[in-house]
């Protein structure tokens, strides 16, 4: 018998979009909440499109969040579904692990949490297919589970739901990594993962896909972020279709740059930028890092005074069609290499300097030096858990040096 | 690299000037507005490129700007044009062969549009700004040299404004600036956010409390709700009573009505309109027929003409006409004189060219178009085409005799020696020979040594040497890292655990002691006090029912309630356990709000005791994971035989140790280095010596003094050789510019003869003489055209007067046509009077047809209406008629009584049916008399005494639903906060936000402090490694340009710091700050040369671009400059613009310069 179904994960209700400061013109109301309204959207859209059930892969809240208000905002969307008569299937990630909400608040019965104590095959009836998974119960789980779960039954569509670094998949936390062999001896059709944030489908025989989170949260979560309709037809076949639903979109827009662009070019080519970036947005909101990378005059001007340009592009970007929040202005240089015209003279001895520092010797401890209080009054006066900029790291450093020589254009003749 | 030769082909207000650099040193002079600005960027846009949104597009459009260049170096030659392109803008002299970028790069030596604009260019303004920066910077040697060399003119204010715009961000003590508020932020927001967050615990507590007051609350409802059904129907017999009376008076009043007539409800007020209507239409009727006769009397009076009328259209014509022909009669006389005038003119100025001509013949003497259009185009050509050749002429012999300077210059220049060798071996010794990296290698590996132990006695823990602190195995830095997050965190919820305990506690003591208070105050009875005592006189109420009812005696029941009560009779018992129940009660009622406060205290006393448990156990579980982190941070460090200190010390003592590694390979390398230097001098040394033989004794020393003394032999040779080779280019170009002029010359003479033989014919052609000069020729032809013109006015005028005569003519007969058939009295009157008279006559006729008119529409209507009225009043009378019938009333009188009667039977009807209404509201649902049975059954005299009972039972538990409801409401209250909301995601978010904004305030902080510190440093190096030769210079110069005002410059120790200063002849010290803004200028300019010469003393030579320096020297001081850079030439090409003539003139005097002009 044919049926949907959707498959989501990793939607850390009610954590921060990264570094989106306030300022005028900033639009911060459409920024509150995103992963609220963006989990609203995820519940709408399973209405619509009529779902037998929704699967969540793990990750549902922050592992260190206390309020509950958290977890009963998610039971209150939670009971729409219910009112449309769509079950949810919900496996435990390691953020859930630590979280206390899981076990301490009244989950309606259309709710249904993996067992963590063994393999669960939850079969389901009217769609003539079987789900199989297993909650975590610790942060961390450096062993592959998989190995006990049962196999897949015969004449029935079986959906693995599993939080998980699979193999192949970089850039996250290790947790209950496993490999797509030992996957595919389930003999399930279809495995619905979690755990990595970025859209992902690592096989198609059978399908072992990773739908990526709902709401990108950092510059490092760039794009559509959202959930995979699951279709399965008679015969068993599936076809896949991911639909948005991120309310604030990320994006990092590289401006490149080299000697002929001029000073004054670069409100024009970051507005451009922006209105490209805007164009493809489908009327979302947008979280903007400005990445300008190369050298010349543009670049000079850039890094001789960001704070002044990153200013006037937020005020340009409140002209585009959409709200947009300017997260960032990045500086990357990619100076040419020098000639022999740097063995001397007083510039020649400045870069050379900066050749030097940058090859991280013993100057590079006495600049570091210069920041030991700034690094102590940041160690004193950070909130604990608060994350901030090490004025000592020797990448923050490199960074600072690349935009030496602009920071001392005023003084040229 | 030179530059010999700019050509200007098309940019700025340019297009084919060309500029040709002869000597090494050339004057590039142009009056204001010349184009110098243009000239100095064309050479930079020239060597880099034109930059994308160029000014000087003004007169060629971008696509046709076009810089030429020749360049001339070591390596040979290289021309090209310059396009305006990002791809091949580099072309050949015919502007479409590629040349190759990489050419023109290499000629460059590297030189970027930066470098040569700021080290090898200087201006006035900079000139200025950089003396004024002296003054500012007293004097500190390094900037000095650092910025003069650089063109960086405000180094100090550079400094000053990089510190001061990172204090602005941050300072360790100062707590208002921009990171200290961002943490501050951060905090209050941390505690906004610790304030919104609801624990689970605090939850699940909530909401059992909560069902269980809703429970209550439901129970006390259902209680309520019984009492107010019977009140409520007690309550609706008591109200029914009077209408139930009321109904039945008029059920016996409607009795005696029921056969009278019923006429329907509107008969009264039909009777009433149709009277009234009747008594209207008689009155209308009799108006109107007055009306009619006024009317017939008005229209006898009015008399209209109609031959009058029927002539409007003409006569109105005619007297519109009549001021347009009074106009152009006295026009007409004027116009008649003024031709008569014209034509006396016309003829007197044609007899003037040929005497006896008449006027109609003058149309003749027009020459034609042709032959007027080629006199008036040569006349103008021949003064620039003389002027021309004039101007060939003069260049011509002023580059024959700078031909014959050049030869006379040739012949005494002295024979050029061969030192290719020599040549070959210095320039290897200078790339392989450093002597500053030797003397900098030694000093800094003392000082590197005594560093190294001073870090090594200073660091704790560790006694060993720096090669075993190497070897040492510690932890990584990350492992490190992550011990100290991971015992803050144990710390943290260690703490975390022992302040929710206290926390706990104190909120239990705080409880149990306002417990005790309010207890203490008074006995304050409780729910449960209640309970008890009306158990107590249930008791007894059942002991005495089985007493009565059974007869019995000595039950068991008895005896209980007796032994509680501790009475002996039964009847006393239960009269004493009656008062008490009520006395609780009545005293709960009365202290309610203190039983209230003492039921929620227990309530929070329970919970708190619970708490505290519950956090007790946190904190040992705390404290043995902050044990436990503790003992896995010692054993990371077992290894190395050491015993840690905490992890945020060990952290600095990797750090320190990192360093002291770090310096003792550095110091290793820097060893390994010195030795093979000391080994390649001592060979190039002894290499030197062998080839400095030919040219004189071998000096003493090593192989520094060998060097010196061949490059200056090197030196002397070259000098020869550039100069020959000088004037020998300057000699060829000069024959070319000969050759060429000669050419020019030619071709300007033949142009003026062509001139001659043209303008002969031309003169012929128009039928003058061919000897006439152009003036002549034009003053003639203007007089003829001037003559055709009054004649073509003339005619014009004659038609305008002929047309005039005719239109009065035609006017005066219009008139007197008129005057005949319709008034011929006015017959002996002028045309525009007569016509006056009857356009009078015809606007009274006018009126009063307009009059009469109106009249006759108004009888007509009056008549109608009075047609209307009598039909009305007919109407009227049949309508009253069939109301009389209708009541059965002969007439108007017994129509109005029957009218009466019929009226009160019907609000007699109407009256029982508001009663039966009435009862219907309260009876509950039941019928009418039903509910009438129910009243009956009632004792009247009883239902206050009942409802005043259940009234008092209805407020006692009215309070007992109060309490509750306060108790759910303050739960209520408390589970607003936990209904999903999303105050403490919002603070996360903002949170977030400024930690964002923070971390790009660190990134600015770090740039600035960064820039300021690598500024620094690269000035103190710059000094150590260019201080003598660049200050030994400099001093020379500064002496020339003062003119000896100055001796020397000396550089002083003075706090700390070495600062500059200058000697006078005398041996008088003068600091920067005491020198006047003239010598500042001269002493930076001697700074910049010096450096410029320094670099070029290494580096292949470039131009150096000079503009208009020199504004504020006087002669001497101006001359003393001039031939400063006249000597910087022999080492690099300098360009000197300017746009002062004497500047020129003191230049010629003093140098061999070659002067351009713009």
């Amino acid at each position: 018998m044919a049926f949907r179904f959707v498959h989501a994960a990793d939607i850390h209700l009610d954590s921060p979009l990264l570094s989106l400061d306030e300022y005028p013109g900033a639009p911060l109301e459409e920024i509150r909440l995103a992963t609220r309204k963006a989990l609203g959207k995820l519940v709408d859209f399973s209405i619509e499109s009529e779902a037998a059930f929704v699967v969540i892969a793990g990750d549902l809240f922050d592992g260190e969040w206390r309020d509950c208000n958290t977890g009963l905002y998610f039971i209150s969307e939670m009971r729409r579904l219910r009112d449309a008569g769509i079950m949810a299937y919900i496996a435990l990630g390691n953020h859930d692990a630590a979280n206390r909400m899981i076990l301490g608040l009244p989950w309606p019965d259309h709710i249904h949490f993996f067992d963590h104590k063994r393999p669960e095959r939850i079969p389901l009836p009217g769609c003539d297919a079987a789900l199989f998974s297993q909650s975590f119960r610790r942060q961390h789980v450096e062993e592959d589970l998989t190995s006990t779960w049962p196999v897949g039954d015969t004449g029935t569509f079986n959906v693995g739901v599993l939080h998980t670094s699979a193999s192949g998949a970089a850039g996250h936390e290790l947790y209950a990594p496993c490999s797509l062999d030992s996957l595919r001896s389930r003999h399930y059709q279809y495995w619905a993962l979690g755990h990595i944030h970025t859209r992902t489908e690592l096989a198609r025989e059978p399908w072992v896909v990773y739908p990526g989170n709902i709401q990108g949260r950092s510059v490092r979560e760039c794009g559509p972020r959202g959930c995979y309709l699951v279709d399965v037809d008679d015969t068993g076949g599936v076809s896949l279709e991911f639909e948005p639903l991120d309310v604030v979109r990320w994006q990092v827009l590289p401006i490149p740059l080299d000697e002929r662009a001029a000073p004054c070019d670069l409100e024009v080519l970051a507005q451009g930028a922006i209105e490209r970036a805007v164009a493809e947005a489908e009327g979302r909101t947008l979280a903007v890092r400005i990445r300008l990378e190369g050298h010349g005059p543009a670049w000079n001007r850039a890094a001789g005074d960001p704070l002044d340009l990153k200013s006037r592009i937020r005020m340009l970007a409140q002209e585009a069609a959409v709200p947009v929040h300017i997260e960032k202005l990045e500086l990357v240089s990619r100076a040419p290499s020098q000639t022999d015209e740097s063995d001397a003279g007083p510039m020649a001895e400045l870069r050379s300097l900066i050749h030097e520092l940058g090859q991280d010797g013993g100057l590079m401890v006495e600049l570091q030096a210069q920041f030991a209080d700034l690094k102590s009054k940041l160690q004193a006066a950070a909130p604990a858990g608060q994350e901030w900029v090490d004025p000592q790291d020797p990448e923050v450093l490199r960074n600072a040096l690349a935009s030496v020589e602009p920071l001392l254009e005023g003084g040229r003749e | 690299m030179r530059l010999d030769v700019l050509d200007l082909i098309a940019y700025g207000p340019f297009t084919g000037t060309r500029l040709e650099f002869g000597h090494p040193f050339t004057i590039a002079y142009g009056p204001n507005e010349a184009g110098k600005t243009s000239t100095l960027r064309a050479l930079e846009d020239g060597l880099f490129g034109i930059a994308p949104q160029t000014p000087e597009s003004f007169v060629h459009a971008y696509p046709n700007l076009r810089i030429g260049m020749t360049l001339s170096s070591n390596s040979g030659g290289l021309s090209f044009i310059r396009r305006k392109a990002n791809k091949q803008p580099l072309r050949a002299a015919d502007d479409s062969t590629v040349v190759d970028d990489s050419l023109l790069e290499r000629a460059l030596h590297g030189i970027t549009r930066d470098t040569f604009t700021n080290m090898f260019g200087i201006s006035h303004a900079a000139l200025v700004r950089g003396g004024r920066a002296l003054a500012e910077g007293q004097g500190e040697i390094g900037q000095l040299l650092f910025a003069s060399a650089a063109g960086l003119s405000g180094l100090q204010a550079t400094l000053a404004r990089l510190e001061a715009d990172a204090a602005e961000l941050f300072t360790p003590r100062a707590s208002s600036k921009v990171i200290h508020q961002c943490l501050r932020e951060l905090q209050e927001n941390g505690l906004e956010l610790k304030r919104s967050q609801v624990a689970i615990a605090r939850f699940q507590e909530n909401q059992k409390a909560l069902q269980q007051a809703v429970r209550d609350l439901a129970a006390r409802d259902e209680k309520i709700e019984d009492l107010r059904r019977e009140s409520e129907r007690l309550g609706r017999i008591r109200e029914a009573l009077p209408t139930i009376s009321l109904l039945r008076q008029t059920q016996l009043e409607f009795a005696g009505l029921v056969a009278a007539v019923v006429l329907p409800e509107d008969y009264g007020s039909r009777l009433e309109a149709g009277e009234s209507r009747l008594q209207v239409a008689r009155q209308a009727e009799a108006g109107l027929q007055d009306e009619l006769a006024h009317i017939a009397e008005a229209i006898a009076r009015f008399y209209v003409p109609a031959d009058v009328l029927a002539a409007d259209e003409a006569i109105g014509a005619l007297f519109e006409e009549k001021s347009s022909i009074q106009k152009s009669k006295k026009d007409c006389d004027r116009r008649v004189a003024e031709l008569a005038e014209l034509k006396r003119g016309l003829l007197e100025q044609a007899q003037r060219l040929q005497p006896g001509m008449a006027l109609a013949e003058a149309a003749q003497l027009e020459p034609g178009l042709l032959a007027r259009n080629r006199i008036q185009e040569l006349a103008p050509q021949v003064p620039r085409l003389e002027a021309n050749l004039e101007a060939f002429d003069r260049s011509l012999d002023d580059a024959r005799r700078k031909l014959a300077e050049s030869e006379a210059t040739i012949a005494s220049l002295p024979a050029i020696p061969e030192t290719g060798g020599l040549g070959a071996l210095v320039n290897r010794a200078r790339r392989e020979l450093d002597v500053a990296r030797v003397r900098e290698l030694r000093s800094k590996i003392a000082s590197g040594e005594k560093t190294l132990q001073l870090a090594l006695r200073g660091l704790s823990l560790w006694h060993g040497s720096d090669e075993d602190l190497e070897a040492l195995p510690v932890p990584e830095v990350e492992a490190v890292e992550e011990y100290r997050a991971a015992l803050q965190d144990a710390g943290a919820a260690e703490a975390k655990a022992r302040e929710k305990l206290a926390e706990a506690s104190q909120d239990q003591v705080l409880k149990q002691a306002e417990r005790e208070r309010i207890v203490g105050l008074d006995a304050v009875p409780t729910l449960a006090t209640l309970a008890d005592a009306r158990e107590l006189r249930d008791l007894g109420w059942t002991a005495i029912k089985r007493v009565w009812k059974n007869a019995a005696k000595d039950e068991p029941a008895e005896r209980d309630f007796l032994a509680r009560t501790g009475q002996t009779d039964l009847a006393v018992s239960y009269e004493v356990a009656v008062r008490d129940a009520d006395q609780v009660a009545d005293h709960i009622r009365e202290e309610g709000d203190r039983v209230n406060r003492l039921m929620i205290l227990d309530s929070e006393i329970t919970r708190l005791a619970l708490r505290c448990e519950e956090a007790k156990y946190g904190l040992a579980e705390a404290r043995e994971n902050l044990d436990a982190v503790l003992e896995r941070w010692r054993s990371a460090w077992a290894d190395c035989g050491m015993v840690p200190e905490s992890p945020s010390a060990m952290l600095t003592w990797l750090r320190r140790r990192g360093a002291i590694v770090e310096q003792g390979s550095r110091l290793r390398e820097m060893r390994y280095e010195l030795k093979a230097m000391d080994e390649a001098e001592t060979a190039l040394a002894t290499e030197l010596a062998v080839l400095f033989g030919p040219f004189g004794a071998v000096p003493p020393g090593g192989a520094t003094d060998l060097l010196t003394a061949a490059e200056a032999v090197l030196s002397a040779a070259a000098e020869a050789a550039e100069e020959r080779r000088t004037v020998l280019a300057l000699r060829q170009a000069q024959t070319a510019e000969i050759s060429r002029i000669e050419t020019k010359v030619a071709e300007a003479r033949e142009r003026v003869s062509a001139w001659r033989r043209e303008w002969a014919a031309a003169l012929e052609d128009a039928g003058l003489e061919s000897t006439a000069s152009p003036v002549a020729a034009e003053a003639y032809l203007n007089s003829v055209r001037d003559i055709i013109a009054g004649l073509n006015k003339a005619k014009e005028l004659a038609e305008r007067i002929s047309k005039m005569q005719a239109d009065a003519e035609t006017f005066t007969a219009g008139v007197a046509k008129l005057v005949a058939r319709l008034s011929p009295p006015l017959g002996g009157l002028e045309p525009e009077a007569a016509i006056v008279q009857l356009h009078r006559t015809l606007l009274e006729a006018n009126e009063n047809n307009k009059l009469l008119q109106r009249e006759n529409k108004r009888q007509r209507e009056t008549q109608v209406k009075l047609n209307q009225a009598a039909q009305t009043a007919s109407r009227c009378v049949a309508y009253l008629d069939a109301l009389y019938r209708e009541a059965a009333a002969p007439d108007s009188q017994a129509a109005h009584e029957a009218w009466a009667i019929s009226t009160r039977r019907r609000d007699l009807e109407r009256r029982m049916g508001e009663y039966n209404a009435r009862l219907r509201l309260v009876s509950a649902g039941k019928t009418i008399e039903e509910f009438l049975a129910e009243a009956a059954s009632v004792d009247a005299d009883s239902i206050a005494g009942c409802l005043e009972e259940i009234e008092r039972q209805a407020a006692f538990i009215k309070q007992e639903r109060a309490e509750v409801e306060t108790k759910r409401r303050a739960l209520d209250a408390e589970a607003l906060a936990m209904r999903g909301g999303d105050q403490a995601a919002t603070a996360a978010q903002r949170a977030s936000g400024i930690a964002g904004r923070l971390a790009g305030e660190v990134e600015q902080y770090v740039r600035l402090k960064t820039a300021s510190f690598v500024l620094r440093k690269a000035v103190e190096r710059y000094r150590d490694r260019n201080q003598g030769p660049v200050l030994e210079a400099a001093a020379i110069l500064f002496a020339q340009l003062t003119c000896g005002s100055f001796a020397a410059l000396r550089v002083e120790s003075q706090e700390g710091s070495s600062r500059l200063v200058g000697v006078r002849p005398t041996g008088q010290i003068v600091p920067l700050a005491g020198m006047s803004d003239g010598t500042l200028d001269q002493l930076y300019l001697a700074l910049r040369i010096a450096s410029v010469e320094h670099y070029f003393s290494v580096h292949e030579p470039a131009p150096f671009i000079v503009d208009d320096v020199l504004l504020n020297f006087d002669d001497t001081r101006a001359s003393a400059a001039l031939a400063a850079l006249n000597a910087l030439s022999a080492k690099t090409q300098v360009i000197f613009f300017t746009h002062h003539r004497r500047l020129v003139e003191l230049a010629a005097s003093y140098t061999q310069a070659t002067v351009c002009e713009l």
